[in-house]
């Protein structure tokens, strides 16, 4: 085949043109420290990445949403040990009223019912974050409020069996993948779940309605009204015992519930490291390798460039 | 016996024969980078020689030389091929160069495309499912969908101006077309008219090829050679653009495509009563990418539109409000059913696109209008319910069991996925295809300045020779007159 000048100087061109952009290629990787850069660098790659950014961004919302419902949880179960510890202090002042005492004694433990009946609403209408914890899907609502003049307390949050809606007062956290199951992904204890059924008519939850009764039977015990007698505080000592019962399962509930999220916590933590490792390893990008390739490259580049300087000027012109 | 002078004769013809050639030889190297010049050569004939009678009866004695013709080192056969090649390398390094830039639009490598604007979506509709009561949480679905919107529409937007600028180029290429056929028309004139005395035009040959050159990166061509040297022009369909010295003028006519409103062409000739259908060569290419590449992708981006109009509403539907109340559509426009035929926006009067009517609704942007968004379901007893939320973070990401109208059996997160990686493989495939031609086109490309290529060794080498025989021929000539002047000072 014939030679030309011409046809050494466009090969040379040709090749310097490819040499050049397999540096650029390789600079671009490194400087990215990706491999897929777009999805023609790799079609399939590229469309798993995007799996992977999904399950990213997918375990930093449910990450998200554990650490919040571990908030809301703990916040429900110190609440509940206040509510726990003052019933229990409200059995002992109901027991001392028992044994015979002066009539203005039991004057007192009225009074000291009707206090602690205050720090149950207190404890009742705990907030996280601005929203009551024990309220129901109504969380911007205060859920319980006493009347000042009959002590009276209401329950204004919802709960589940509401109107027949089973979940009217569940609220979710979802912590995995997939459709909402109430049982799984609940996080909250509502008003009722925490003081007791309500009642549909005048909305008082039973412990308050209890304890309202127990009051009442403390005054009326001084004036013997309504025949009351010690025998009547005795049984209202077992009606404590069983709402204070209820509320220390509602409290273990809490707790479990609490663990089981704490370990889906430290699991998700886990999940995000894999998915981490997932993502570098489908990309496949490798420093060391990377560095060499860009080795190669250079030395290609720099034999092109010096043949080129050294053949390309020659002619027999050089020689006349 | 010969004429006493004749040797003088002889030596003039092969001195002035030597110049001649050296000449060529210096036309060869001025030119040696003349873009589509091929190297020429003088072609030396000896003179009719003369009957001389000896002694032994008749002989023949030379009488010098003479040019024959001056030719050009050229291949037709190679030429055909390189305009061939020159045209399919042409189709997919433009197809390359296009999609480099579609590919651009789907790049979500560095999360800033769609699929982010999906999962910052999926992640506000997430926190809003937490915390349903927030207004916050309810903003920021209602932005992050904002955000997807404006997403989906400046993609779109990119295509179609994608598409428009595909429209622009065949325009100016049409036009190089037109230019091209009637420089190679008026070329066609003159070479028949210079080679009607048997000359060879080679210097217009050349032109004449290069401008053929310049058509074949445009369209594929078919070209022959009439017998009066005249090439005949014809490109795919049929169209003859260059016959003789006419030329056909090819006519641009200028359309919207519906319902995504990017400009096409239409390219007609002879009054518009024939259309032309480029093969190969950039103009086919850029046809291909905006009809089918580009409108195809439009059609991808108008389905996740639609889905969003149709399904997503659909089940944002099901939920409640803030209110607690039956909700309406997330996105378009309140009251709309877009699941109904009639509510179709591409089969309207004037048609438009599913993305173009695709926007957060706005009376989501009205006092408490974040109130409207359906976070809770539909038998929600408080506004802190997320139910209805979830159900519309997991339609982004699941995939559905029943199949939608838009997007069959995907989610839009996992259409898009294969939209992404459809696009990928498509790149890919024009950047092999393109490396593939040019490995080609250049072993063609190669071959024919092996043909016709001016070497300068080859050139210096011929240049040493013809300067060493017009010497020769000089001494000849000077040893000649001193025998004459011998013969003439006989006394």
């Amino acid at each position: 085949m014939r030679v030309t000048n011409n046809m050494m100087s466009t090969q040379f061109l040709s090749g310097y043109q490819t040499s050049l952009s397999r540096m650029s290629d390789i600079q671009e990787k490194i400087a990215a420290s990706k491999n897929i850069n777009r999805p023609s660098d790799n079609p399939v790659g590229a469309a798993r990445s995007l799996q992977f950014t999904a399950a990213t961004s997918a375990n930093e919302l449910f990450t998200q949403n554990a650490n919040d419902a571990i908030s809301w949880m703990k916040t429900s179960d110190t609440n509940l040990s206040a509510i726990v510890t003052t019933v229990t202090n409200i059995k002992t002042a109901v027991s001392s009223a028992i044994s015979a005492n002066p009539t203005s004694s039991y004057d007192a433990i009225a009074k000291q019912v009707d206090q602690m009946m205050n720090e149950l609403v207190l404890a009742g209408n705990a907030q996280v974050g601005g929203r009551y914890v024990f309220s129901g899907q109504s969380d911007s609502v205060e859920p319980f409020t006493r009347d000042e003049t009959t002590g009276v307390v209401t329950y204004n949050g919802t709960y589940n069996g509401q109107s027949g809606v089973a979940t009217a007062g569940t609220i979710t956290m979802q912590i995995v993948p997939g459709d909402i199951n109430t049982s799984r992904d609940k996080i909250n204890l509502d008003g009722s779940e925490v003081f007791g059924a309500i009642d549909t008519t005048t909305g008082v939850p039973k412990i308050f309605q209890d304890l309202l009764t127990i009051k009442q039977h403390l005054e009326d015990i001084q004036t013997g009204a309504n025949g009351v007698t010690a025998d009547t505080l005795s049984s209202d000592l077992g009606t404590l015992d069983t709402d204070s019962d209820y509320i220390i399962s509602a409290q273990t509930t809490v707790g479990a519930r609490q663990k089981s999220y704490q370990t889906i916590l430290e699991r998700l933590a886990v999940d995000a490291t894999t998915i981490d490792t997932d993502a570098t390893n489908n990309d496949g990008f490798n420093v060391a390798k990377a560095s060499i390739e860009s080795q190669l490259a250079q030395n290609a580049y720099n034999t092109l460039l010096s043949v080129g300087a050294n053949v390309l000027p020659k002619s027999l012109a050089d020689y006349l | 016996m010969g004429s006493t002078f004749g040797g003088l004769n002889i030596m003039t013809l092969g001195m002035s024969a030597q110049q001649l050639s050296q000449n060529t030889t210096g036309h060869n190297v001025a030119n040696a980078s003349t873009e589509g010049y091929s190297r020429q050569t003088v072609n030396l004939v000896t003179t009719t020689p003369q009957q001389i009678y000896t002694a032994n009866g008749m002989s023949m004695a030379g009488t010098g030389v003479t040019t024959a013709s001056i030719t050009r080192a050229r291949d037709f056969l190679v030429d055909t091929q390189y305009w061939q090649k020159n045209s399919t390398k042409n189709y997919w390094s433009t197809q390359g160069d296009v999609l480099a830039k579609v590919e651009s639009v789907f790049n979500d490598t560095k999360n800033t495309g769609i699929q982010n604007a999906i999962e910052l979506f999926h992640t506000a509709l997430g926190t809003l499912a937490s915390d349903a009561s927030e207004d916050s949480a309810r903003t920021a679905a209602r932005e992050a969908a904002n955000a997807l919107v404006e997403t989906l529409q400046t993609s779109g937007n990119n295509l179609v101006s994608q598409a428009n600028d595909a429209s622009s180029r065949i325009d100016t290429q049409i036009t190089q077309v037109n230019s091209l056929s009637k420089q190679i028309a008026a070329l066609n004139k003159q070479i028949v008219s210079q080679e009607a005395t048997g000359a060879t035009a080679n210097d217009l040959r050349d032109q004449r090829d290069k401008l053929v050159d310049e058509l074949s990166v445009l369209t594929e061509v078919n070209v022959s050679e009439e017998k009066n040297g005249s090439y005949t022009v014809i490109i795919s369909g049929g169209v003859s653009l260059v016959q003789g010295d006419h030329a056909t003028d090819l006519t641009v006519e200028h359309e919207k495509n519906t319902p995504y409103g990017y400009d096409t062409t239409k390219v007609t000739t002879l009054n518009g009563t024939v259309n032309v259908n480029f093969k190969n060569g950039s103009i086919a290419s850029l046809t291909d990418l905006r009809d089918t590449t580009i409108n195809g992708y439009l059609a991808d981006l108008d389905n996740l539109a639609q889905s969003l109009l149709q399904d997503f509403n659909t089940q944002h539907k099901q939920g409640q409000t803030k209110d607690l109340t039956a909700a309406d559509n997330f996105f378009g426009v309140t009251g709309v059913d877009y699941t109904d035929s009639t509510q179709d926006p591409t089969t309207m009067a004037s048609p438009a696109s599913w993305l173009s009517i695709l926007k957060v609704n706005e009376k989501f942007y009205e006092t408490n209008g974040v109130n409207l968004i359906a976070a809770a379901s539909a038998d929600a007893g408080g506004t802190a319910d997320g139910t209805n939320a979830t159900e519309l973070k997991n339609w982004l990401v699941d995939d559905p069991d029943t199949a939608s109208v838009s997007l069959g059996k995907n989610s839009l997160s996992s259409y898009y996925a294969s939209m992404v990686s459809g696009v990928g493989v498509q790149t890919q495939q024009a950047k092999n295809m393109t490396t593939n031609q040019t490995v080609i086109f250049d072993s063609v490309a190669t071959t024919r300045e092996s043909v016709s290529g001016v070497s300068m060794d080859e050139e210096l080498s011929n240049m040493i020779k013809f300067q060493q025989a017009y010497g020769a021929c000089a001494k000849m000539l000077a040893t000649m007159d001193s025998m004459l002047e011998f013969l003439i000072n006989i006394r």
